[in-house]
């Protein structure tokens, strides 16, 4: 892995192809002026920032990342970055131009049967996952990159590629995971059935992060930019569930994370994931797991 | 003046003399218990039926391993495989880009010499000076920590969190 400043442009000599990285690229700088790059076709890649809000213009549509996202870009897709502010921090890594062939070899060929047929025709294919994911898990990785770029730590460098290496397999898991599901929107038309799967899993973005609010459907919706009715039909089509129903899992799934790794009553942990009744979560913890909570920490100590 | 022949990138090989017995640095490559105490993090083998060898019990050819980082346990450095292990001064693995990296371990001068060779670099001028340069560098310091923890016990590693940016981890 290489890190760079960030170039003035990224491929003013090639307009039309891509820029082919022979290594993965590590684009980093705190920005002391305004920065403007072209909209030029991209790697595929990851955009984020370290600091400040960035923008990110993706085949016409602005992004705008703040830490704690990160921008999945797919090879071709057009790129503009636009900001103003001092101080930002954009990030990019582009991978390198090999990597998803080596990734898709060795996953195929490597006793690891991960793809099935209908997604080998579409190897290149990751616009499932083109758009603004809000993971500050991936967020956090992106960033020990730029440590390690910079490290003169033994074998730094063979630590690097090895987490991008890992990153981008959990990458092209979820892609394949993505596919599958947008396979369940009911459109006609493959651009449909692409733009309406990635609506809805922005708001289930939306809804992991906020899952222990009081959110409605209606704002649900609003992430969407979909009527509520027609955002719960999408939804129960592409994941087979309603968002409810969803939301409901999330917690039980995260309460029973905090039974087994904190110290928290029951009763906090009812506060802590949105439920107002200890009754009713003791209920559907039971109905989810098995056993009630307070059974369950025992068996858990 | 003659000139000088093309200095070969392909290969390099670095060795260190160690006050201890072969069949105890043959340990400290080929057994997962020998490694975790001086290598890159917690290492496994498993054996070519898929099973795990137990922490003292030494690699085979044809074994698989695993290399976690020491200081984010949870993420793979690295994995390949054992591609010659004789169990008693013959050690060989494949590395970084797939290259084998060959340990032999003899005596010179009443101590025990752990020589490596790591080979098949690719040479294109990119990757050669982040391999060639990358791994030798890396390989300095931990056939240092070798030395240093079988022959007195101070393993070097940086255990510090919150310290990055050295070359001891």
């Amino acid at each position: 892995m290489f890190v760079q400043p960030l170039p003035k442009s990224f491929n003013v000599d090639n307009e039309i192809i891509p820029p082919d990285y022979s290594d993965h690229f590590l684009f980093f700088e705190e920005l002391q002026r305004s920065y403007d790059c072209p909209e030029h076709p991209a790697n595929i890649g990851l955009l984020a920032t370290t600091k400040g809000n960035c923008n990110y213009y993706v085949n016409g549509g602005k992004n705008q990342v703040d830490p704690g996202k990160v921008f999945f870009i797919s090879r071709g897709s057009r790129l503009a970055i636009r900001t103003t502010e001092k101080g930002v921090a954009p990030v990019l890594l582009f991978f390198h131009s090999k990597l998803p062939d080596l990734v898709l070899h060795s996953l195929i060929y490597g006793g690891e049967v991960l793809l099935e047929k209908p997604f080998d025709s579409l190897p290149f294919d990751f616009s499932y996952l083109e758009r603004i994911h809000v993971d500050e898990q991936l967020h956090q990785v992106v960033a020990s990159l730029l440590v390690l770029g910079d490290s003169c730590g033994s074998f730094a460098s063979l630590q690097a590629d090895m987490i991008i290496r890992e990153m981008f397999e959990n990458l092209l898991r979820k892609n394949q995971e993505a596919y599958k599901h947008s396979q369940n929107v009911q459109a006609v038309k493959a651009s449909t059935r692409l733009e309406i799967f990635k609506r809805i899993s922005t708001a289930r973005d939306w809804m992991d992060a906020h899952y222990n609010a009081a959110i409605t459907l209606e704002d649900i919706g609003v992430v969407a930019a979909m009527n509520s009715q027609h955002f719960l039909r999408m939804f129960k089509q592409v994941y087979n569930i309603t968002p409810h129903q969803y939301l409901i899992d999330l917690k039980l799934k995260k309460a029973k994370q905090l039974l087994e790794s904190t110290e928290l009553t029951i009763n906090e942990i009812c506060q802590t994931i949105g439920f107002e009744s200890v009754f009713s979560f003791s209920i559907l913890f039971k109905g989810r797991f098995g056993q009630p909570p307070s059974q369950f920490r025992r068996a858990e100590q | 003046m003659a000139q000088l022949p093309p200095a070969d990138f392909s290969q390099f090989k670095l060795r260190v003399n160690v006050r201890t017995s072969v069949e105890n640095a043959y340990r400290a490559w080929a057994s997962a218990s020998g490694l975790d105490s001086w290598f890159l993090g917690k290492v496994t083998f498993t054996d070519e039926a898929g099973a795990a060898r137990s922490g003292d019990s030494l690699a085979q050819g044809g074994d698989e391993y695993a290399c976690y980082f020491y200081r984010h346990p949870e993420t793979m450095a690295i994995k390949g495989k054992v591609l010659k292990a004789n169990g008693r001064n013959l050690f060989s693995f494949s590395f970084s880009k797939g290259c084998p990296v060959t340990i032999s371990i003899y005596t010179e001068q009443n101590e025990t010499i752990v020589e490596l060779i790591e080979s098949n670099l690719p040479t294109d001028e990119e990757t050669m000076r982040k391999h060639y340069v990358g791994d030798s560098k890396g390989w300095i310091f931990y056939l240092t920590n070798l030395k240093s923890v079988l022959e007195g016990g101070l393993d070097l590693r940086n255990k510090n969190a919150d310290i990055v940016n050295v070359i001891t981890h």
